[in-house]
């Protein structure tokens, strides 16, 4: 086992395949075997936020806390993951790839059609939320004009996601309720017309629900179009 | 296995060390540096007994390579007293008894030392939003949230 910590970019690219990629290492730091080496993206330069015009662009290392510090209609999605503790290690990357009933904020991505910047042996190029592999660098999509989020836990603060529902009026994305995040499409042809209560009936089309500690697979499905219902007409 | 040789700055004194690969920094405060304030419990960041202060932020110390922060500070519950003398929280929890087992107590505590860094004159949510990661087994959150509102305002009319 080795732990790698490389200074950029470039040097962090030359690292792939050396070992696990991890930015915070709230998930795979107490999950790795011992012969298990690591790349840990904490110096690499990748951490930051800019907003230009609408457009926000967010490095890849950045941790939660300061997502929810200074990206104000997010702020509310970040109070429900985790507690201050974890969000000021875990990081918007790494959100991405932890498996559901976290990553919540990647639930928010989707909906936003957020982009997300890649680098592998290819080279670097923009993916959609759902493509992200190799080095995610950074990530970046445009504040919308109406934004619903709401997250069903089991308590108040630092709890898995039950059924977790973003959207900027327009896409909706779920949380909780399949392996990874998920668009509800026909929910969003249902929303297009301006029916919200059949869009939340017809969430259930996307959804592929598993049971944990949290709640049972038939729970979530029974309760999501509840939440998505509530979602959608609780603008932030 | 490659060690490595790792410098940070614990409770304001320049620590060097060797640390095998994977080390976490609570592996390093407790087994190196002789440090044992901050408990290993759950070991996976769902417990918060382990919280210290990395650059002034609070963070579960079991989830942290300490390979990664070289050349950070650390503040941990041992450097919270002033010699005998405890600090406002520190006298707040022992008045309120607010520790009961006190396994959770040193998570807690630094908790709470960097809530009110932050914020001087926290309401009751906030508190309960600042030590919802740090886990309480005999369930005494109630002395514990009343001992940080007790030491805020020790501190804020000291």
């Amino acid at each position: 086992m080795k732990v790698h910590v490389p200074e950029s970019v470039d040097e962090a690219v030359g690292l792939l395949g050396a070992g696990t990629v991890i930015a915070g290492g709230t998930h795979v730091v107490p999950r790795a075997a011992p012969t298990e080496s690591l790349v840990s993206l904490r110096r690499a330069g990748l951490a930051g936020i800019t907003v230009q015009d609408r457009t926000v662009r967010i490095g890849a290392a950045t941790t939660l806390a300061q997502v929810g510090r200074e990206v104000e209609f997010l702020h509310a999605a970040i109070e429900s993951i985790a507690s201050p503790t974890i969000r000021n290690l875990a990081t918007v990357g790494g959100n991405l790839f932890v498996p559901q009933p976290h990553g919540d904020l990647a639930v928010c991505l989707l909906a936003l059609d957020a982009r997300v910047s890649i680098i592998d042996a290819d080279g670097a190029r923009e993916v959609g939320v759902l493509e992200a592999e190799g080095l995610v660098t950074a990530i970046r999509f445009d504040v919308p004009q109406r934004w619903y989020y709401t997250k069903a836990m089991r308590r108040r603060q630092n709890s898995g996601s039950i059924v977790t529902v973003a959207s900027d009026g327009t896409r909706i994305a779920l949380g909780g309720v399949a392996p990874r995040p998920v668009r509800a499409t026909a929910a969003e042809a249902a929303l297009a017309e301006g029916d919200v209560a059949k869009a939340a009936e017809l969430s259930v089309e996307a959804a592929d629900p598993s049971d944990d500690a949290y709640a049972s697979a038939w729970y979530r499905r029974r309760v999501l179009p509840v939440h998505v219902r509530r979602a959608l007409t609780n603008a932030v | 296995m490659p060690s490595s040789v790792i410098e940070i700055t614990v409770n304001g004194s320049e620590e060097e060390f060797i640390a095998k690969p994977g080390t976490t920094l609570l592996g390093a405060l407790r087994d190196t540096l002789g440090l044992t304030a901050a408990k290993r419990g759950c070991a996976q960041g769902g417990c918060g007994t382990c919280t210290v202060l990395l650059d002034g932020r609070p963070v579960m110390s079991c989830l942290v390579a300490v390979e990664t922060i070289d050349g950070s500070e650390v503040q941990t519950l041992e450097g919270v007293a002033d010699g005998d003398r405890l600090d406002e929280v520190q006298a707040a929890f022992l008045e309120g008894f607010a520790t009961q087992c006190g396994f959770c107590t040193p998570g807690m505590i630094m908790a709470a030392e960097a809530l009110l860094a932050r914020n001087p004159d926290p309401t009751r949510a906030d508190v309960v939003e600042a030590i919802s990661g740090n886990v309480c087994r005999c369930t005494g959150y109630g002395p514990i949230v009343a001992a940080v509102l007790d030491a805020a305002e020790r501190r804020r009319s000291a």
